[in-house]
């Protein structure tokens, strides 16, 4: 018996196959690009009228401008509502991102933390939300130009790096920091305008 | 005050209210996972699960001597649809070597699944299931299942018939009707035909019972273990019986993201089976890959309006200028009585309410203070399409608010006619405008008995050439590079005029250089919701002629009528400009409905096909506010099963995504995808390019509006 299986019907699929061209074309350069550190050029770092952050979030990266300090926080303000603010270099807060967090009591909690180097920082986090949640520190390191610290929250198995480099000024250069347990870890570098 | 607030952190913390938030995060992407056999399941056994309307997923499995890929499509959050391949290693194609070789036997399936009830606190949720409809049904099934799910365990119960009916006992709906206790024997060899439907066997015979549970582990990202008691009959599944040495089968998934997914199982009590599966949310915009091609302001725009507050012509040369350097071409503009009105077309936005803002934006950046309304028309073609009114003040504060209700509630939005007298500038067009793309073309033909795969790699040529502003010519060329389809020797056995099944000479002669399009077209606009084509050349790589079509479209209505008629002649197999002898006149009567809430689309096409069958084509597809569009179709004509052949009538699946989806810049273009279960002359169509349908596809309220909420990227 001559069975005629012609599965895909040409006529349907004729105008339609080229279409995944512009796909393959774009992947290997996304591909590259996650490789890729985002480092502004001078030029850009030198046009800026106000002080900035560089933040990579996984595959996507954003520049944060600074929008106020108060009692040393720093209010880091991005596209799409996207806002940041550090104590220390620390990130405290996010929101606008898919998922936010933030620290409880940032700045007493970090400040015992960096003074003791042992103790615990409650967070809480929204989609989906949860409240208090503590990680206690599992391992500190500290320097004169450099912090790292480790934390884990033993209720969600969550671990936690804290890395902030700092100039010889005190103020935060770069720092690499786990913010939510969805979300990739966070590089950020700092540029001051002051 | 940090104290308290502290203390407060810990006694939310210990309250019930939190444990049912952390084991949001104890257990983490819980989403549902895809059995061996290609649907949501278990190890083998279905469940009651479904993803989110709007899902597209690919399932793999590798289980001896089975080798399986899925196509996976969820229209709505109640209905599972899926298409699979599975390539059976223990029998060969057929038993004719002069005709398959030694190739393994390949398989196609369509399943379905619905959702009954939905699962709540008390009760589980059950669906009602459809295996491999139609054709040789060698692993043809129907199951009733439900699913619970407690704490971090989903547990799964259900009955089925057919091939899931191993543990078997006396079907219950023979209680009903004594014809339920018996089930037809599978058709093995086809002869009823691959993709004839089956339904007399639904839900009789033998019954069975399965079940088990998937086993989330606490704080593993989503890992899973899955144990059951498979009730598939190894004895009459597929050609050969299977050895089954248990009827426990377990497994292990693993998620790698909140999309891709690996698993592990060992089953029948001796083998190890492995596959992967991966979904999107084509549905969802917000699943769409962030766009960075975002507006860019016109520079200068004060001083540009100082300039523009000089003269009307200075306003309407801005205008062009910076709406041509954003890739939008204004065609026609007026200025009167403080409303600025152009007419417009655009190539770039599938998001007509995008295009919209963006328009309005440069309109607002460059129009002088004495300009307090806008009216920016859609223009396709010498055919009006709508047209959006809005006042200048009401434009600025919705933008600044970004709220895309605000604006549809400020906006005047309608249908429009064209008249060329109402606009005092008319840019003078060049004619002949030749707009054009070259870009490699991939050709596959796969499960045919030579091979189970061949392809060709072409590259073609695609152009629209605007004589003149009421006639355009529509071409593709192409020209074969690389291929493998002299290797297929496939003839067709149908009975009725070949106007399809000849494919394999199309392929093979049409190797190298071939006119694949050459199509003359004059649209118009008669009368208002009345569009016209006519068109005459080449209109598909099998056919040619003269005809048109006409197509009634109120712009507030979710209907739509048409009639098309075509005098065609079938195209040599070389496809140049030479005609073989059969020609037809072929044509139909065409009825759209859209449902707005839904977005299911219905699309009723009656008359004559290409074979000179007639009858009517049925097509019901879903839209989402992506652009993703998913759907079915079926036909039936006044030809005989035999007549017909294998399959016994016409039957497919398709779906589209806009390619922008997956990319960071707009484009109109879709990726799109069809199958049939097998390529047959009856219930042919004409395949003309640019159909009324999709060309006037702006001229509807719905289709305009229906996207609207993402209209400020």
């Amino acid at each position: 018996m001559t069975k005629l299986k012609l599965i895909i019907p040409l006529i349907f699929l004729v105008s339609c196959n080229s279409y995944y061209f512009p796909l393959l074309i774009e992947t290997p350069e996304r591909i590259i690009n996650s490789f890729r550190t985002y480092t502004p050029g001078e030029d850009y770092i030198e046009n800026q009228e106000y002080s900035f952050i560089t933040v990579e979030l996984g595959q996507q990266n954003a520049t944060l401008v600074l929008g106020s300090i108060e009692n040393n926080v720093f209010t880091w303000l991005g596209r799409d509502n996207v806002v940041f603010e550090t104590y220390r270099g620390f990130i405290i807060k996010s929101i606008g991102l898919e998922h936010n967090f933030e620290i409880v009591d940032p700045i007493q909690s970090i400040d015992k933390v960096l003074s003791n180097g042992t103790g615990n920082i409650f967070y809480n986090f929204d989609n989906p939300r949860l409240f208090g949640l503590e990680a206690l520190i599992t391992r500190f390191n500290k320097t004169t130009d450099q912090v790292s610290i480790s934390l884990k929250s033993n209720d969600i198995n969550w671990n936690v790096k804290f890395n902030v480099s700092y100039n010889s000024n005190g103020l935060a250069l770069s720092a690499n920091q786990t913010l939510h347990p969805f979300l990739s870890p966070a590089k950020l570098r700092f540029f001051y305008k002051y | 005050m940090s104290r308290v607030r502290q203390a407060l952190s810990l006694l939310l913390l210990f309250s019930a209210a939190v444990s049912a938030q952390i084991s949001d995060y104890i257990y983490p992407n819980t989403y549902p996972s895809y059995s061996n056999y290609g649907t949501l399941g278990l190890v083998q056994i279905p469940n009651a699960r479904f993803f989110e309307e709007g899902t597209l997923a690919f399932s793999w499995s590798h289980n001896d001597p089975y080798l399986r890929g899925s196509l996976v499509a969820y229209p709505f959050s109640w209905m599972e649809a899926s298409f699979q391949y599975t390539d059976i290693n223990n029998a060969l194609y057929s038993s004719v070597s002069a005709f398959s070789g030694t190739q393994s036997l390949k398989d196609k399936g369509f399943d379905l699944k619905f959702k009954l009830i939905k699962e709540s606190d008390l009760l589980p949720q059950i669906a009602l299931g459809i295996r491999d409809i139609g054709g040789t049904s060698l692993f043809a099934s129907e199951y009733i299942v439900a699913s619970k799910r407690i704490w971090n365990a989903d547990l799964s119960l259900g009955m089925g018939w057919g091939i899931l009916s191993n543990n078997s006992f006396k079907n219950p709906l023979g209680k009903i009707n004594e014809r339920f206790y018996e089930r037809q024997d599978r058709d093995l060899e086809g002869t009823i035909g691959g993709g004839a439907l089956n339904a007399n066997t639904f839900f009789t015979g033998e019954s069975g019972l399965f079940g088990g549970m998937e086993l989330f582990i606490p704080n593993s990202n989503g890992l899973r273990l899955k144990v059951e008691i498979d009730a598939t009959n190894y004895d009459k599944e597929g050609r050969e019986p299977i050895t089954q040495d248990s009827k426990i089968n377990f497994g292990l998934v693993k998620p790698l993201s909140k999309n891709f997914f690996v698993k592990l199982a060992y089953v029948r009590g001796n083998t190890l089976n492995f596959g992967f599966s991966y979904k999107i949310h084509a549905g969802k915009q917000k699943d769409s890959r962030k766009k960075l091609e975002t507006y860019i302001p016109v520079e200068n725009a004060p001083i540009v309006r100082r300039v523009t507050a000089r003269s009307d012509l200075f306003t309407y040369r801005a205008a062009l200028k910076n709406l041509d350097d954003r890739n939008v071409a204004m065609k026609l503009a007026n200025i009167n009585d403080g409303e600025f009105h152009i007419g417009y077309q655009q190539n770039k936005y599938h998001n007509y309410g995008i295009a919209a803002i963006r328009v309005l934006r440069t309109l607002d950046e460059v129009a002088p203070d004495s300009i307090d309304r806008f009216k920016i028309t859609n223009l396709n073609g010498e055919m009006g399409m709508n047209s959006i009114s809005i006042s200048r003040q009401n434009f600025k504060n919705n933008l600044a608010r970004k709220s895309p209700e605000l604006f549809l509630r400020d906006t005047l939005i309608e249908g429009y006619t064209l008249n060329r007298e109402e606009f005092a500038y008319q840019p003078t067009a060049v004619y002949p405008a030749l707009h054009y793309t070259v870009e490699p073309d991939l050709q596959s033909q796969i499960g045919g008995p030579d091979g189970f795969i061949f392809a060709t790699l072409r590259l073609a040529f695609d152009s629209e050439l605007m004589i003149n502003k009421d006639l355009s010519l529509l071409t593709r060329l192409s020209h074969g590079v690389i291929g493998d389809f002299d290797d297929i020797n496939l003839a067709s056995d149908s009975i009725i005029p070949h106007v399809r099944t000849d494919i394999v000479d199309y392929l093979q002669e049409g190797d190298k250089f071939t006119v694949d399009r050459l199509q003359f077209n004059s649209f118009a606009n008669p009368y208002k919701n009345i569009y016209s084509k006519f068109s005459a050349g080449i209109f598909e790589r099998m056919f040619g002629g003269y005809g048109g079509e006409f197509l009634y479209r109120p712009f507030e209505k979710n209907y739509a009528i048409g009639l098309e008629a075509w005098r065609v002649r079938q195209r040599d197999f070389k496809q140049n400009l030479e005609f073989k002898d059969y020609e037809i006149s072929t044509g139909h009567f065409n009825f759209y409905y859209t449902e707005p809430r839904s977005g299911v689309i219905f699309r009723l096409k009656a008359g004559k096909y290409l074979a000179g069958d007639s009858g009517y084509t049925l097509n019901i597809s879903r839209r989402f506010e992506t652009g993703f569009n998913v759907g079915a179709f079926f036909s039936r004509t006044d030809i005989s099963k035999e007549e017909f052949g294998e399959g016994a009538f016409d039957k497919g699946i398709y779906f589209s995504i806009p390619i922008d989806f997956f990319s960071s810049s707009y484009a109109v273009r879709p990726f799109a995808w069809g199958i049939r279960p097998v390529t047959r002359d009856g219930a042919a169509i004409l395949e003309h390019g640019l159909p009324l349908w999709g060309v006037t596809d702006q001229g509807n309220r719905w289709s305009l509006t229906r996207p609207w909420k993402n209209i400020y990227d």
